[in-house]
């Protein structure tokens, strides 16, 4: 049962491996994605302020970095 | 402190609810808020509409559409304007609805197939080879890429299980907290060892895909039903019709959930909501069809044909077990060994 115990560490090494370097990426890019939507509706095009009049008071209510909206 | 006063502490204790209560009264007294219908959908331009029979009297139509159903925004991000989309519904039914019972039944057929069989016919043993004889059946590269495979998929599968049966199952049993952090970390595993499980099912079928090609020896094994019913040993290669399926189910079965499974790791905007649950189905479908199967496979590589289980545990085999189960692959090895030595004996010089 050699090989199974080698195959055993083989995917603990190896998901550890894909987690750093793929899982992470698509959680990267979802974050991206999420931050990306998030700052298009604070933006003072998405609230329907191109003149930036209503944006301060809105991102002052609802800052960014809570999460919240 | 005098003795017989009241001590100070108390005094304080009083005053504090004295006014709590005398504060607290109006507003006990004012008229409770009213409760948030969570099926009423406020406009201020117009009278409220209270539930989906009114949403669709307002909108003019009879029934929920097939399409999402839209409304109209002024921002950028236009899928906000979604009002309903009934393929959620009918994805939401499925997941929580469906799915789990999918699952159930399909795992239950496949341990009653197993009870049966064991009840049935028992554990099959075989006549050892009286010189205790052994032939290699699979080499170590072969075990550890078939290991590998079969870890990454007990692991996946019992992750996966998790959030199709966890709430139910799980989750009474440890607390909801408990639940969380095993969930989140089965989320973590799940979707790291895809990764392993496909790169090991892709190595494996490299590896075993010429004696995997079906032949007529395959079309009569499945004739015979492989022997299960009769008991005959159906004569067959180094894989019998039964464990080549077994091979191209796996192989296909695991590109998709693969596929589905990275797809649906992608951010919501790129593939969309639609296909996502799409992506889901078809993910959790074909990963209950192969766990049932997998079941089966375990079974018969281990305690339903004695023997079998050294294949994949010590790589070879008892040669009396060989020429049981697989007596055209013993033919074949042993006339290739044969052609060998008399190659090597005819070229040996004479003495």
């Amino acid at each position: 049962m050699r090989m199974f115990l080698l195959a055993c560490l083989a995917v603990a090494v190896l998901g550890v491996l894909a987690n750093l370097l793929l899982e992470r990426q698509f959680a990267a890019r979802s974050g991206e994605a999420f931050a990306i939507d998030r700052a298009t509706r604070l933006s003072p095009e998405y609230l329907g302020d191109a003149d930036g009049v209503l944006a301060p008071d809105i991102r002052t209510l609802h800052p960014p970095e809570t999460g919240t909206r | 402190m005098r003795n017989g006063s009241v001590p100070a502490g108390m005094l304080h204790l009083l005053a504090a609810l004295m006014l709590f209560f005398a504060l607290g009264a109006p507003v006990g007294a004012q008229p409770a808020a009213p409760a948030t219908d969570p099926g009423v959908y406020s406009n201020p331009a117009r009278s409220p509409i209270h539930g989906e029979q009114d949403l669709l009297n307002e909108l003019g139509v009879t029934a929920m559409p097939d399409d999402p159903l839209r409304g109209q925004v002024y921002i950028p991000d236009e899928k906000l304007g979604v009002l309903v989309q009934p393929q959620g519904r009918a994805w939401r039914d499925f997941r929580s609805g469906i799915n789990p019972w999918l699952h159930a039944g399909l795992i239950g057929l496949a341990l009653l197939a197993v009870i049966l069989l064991a009840v049935l016919r028992g554990s099959q043993d075989y006549s050892r080879d009286p010189e205790g004889r052994r032939v290699a059946r699979f080499r170590a590269v072969d075990r550890f890429v078939h290991w590998s495979v079969a870890v990454s998929f007990i692991l996946l599968a019992l992750t996966g299980l998790n959030i199709v049966f966890g709430r139910w199952l799980i989750q009474p049993l440890i607390g909801d907290v408990a639940f969380g952090q095993v969930t989140l970390w089965g989320m973590i595993i799940h979707n790291s060892v895809g990764y392993v499980f496909l790169l090991a099912l892709v190595a494996m079928a490299v590896m075993w895909l010429q004696d995997n090609l079906f032949n007529r020896v395959d079309w009569y094994w499945l004739r015979r039903g492989g022997g299960i019913a009769s008991g005959e040993h159906v004569p067959a290669e180094k894989f019998n019709a039964g464990q080549k399926l077994i091979y191209w189910f796996a192989l296909l079965g695991g590109l998709l959930l693969g596929a589905t499974g990275i797809l649906m790791m992608l951010p919501i905007g790129e593939i969309g909501l639609a296909t996502l649950q799409w992506l889901h189905g078809i993910h959790t479908v074909v990963a209950a069809l192969m766990i049932a199967m997998i079941i089966g496979h375990i079974y018969l590589g281990s305690f339903g044909v004695q023997g079998s289980f050294d294949a994949m545990a010590k790589g070879d085999v008892d040669l009396e077990w060989a020429r049981t189960h697989h007596p055209l692959w013993v033919a074949r090895i042993v006339g290739r060994r044969r052609r060998r030595d008399t190659d090597g004996a005819a070229a040996q010089p004479g003495e």
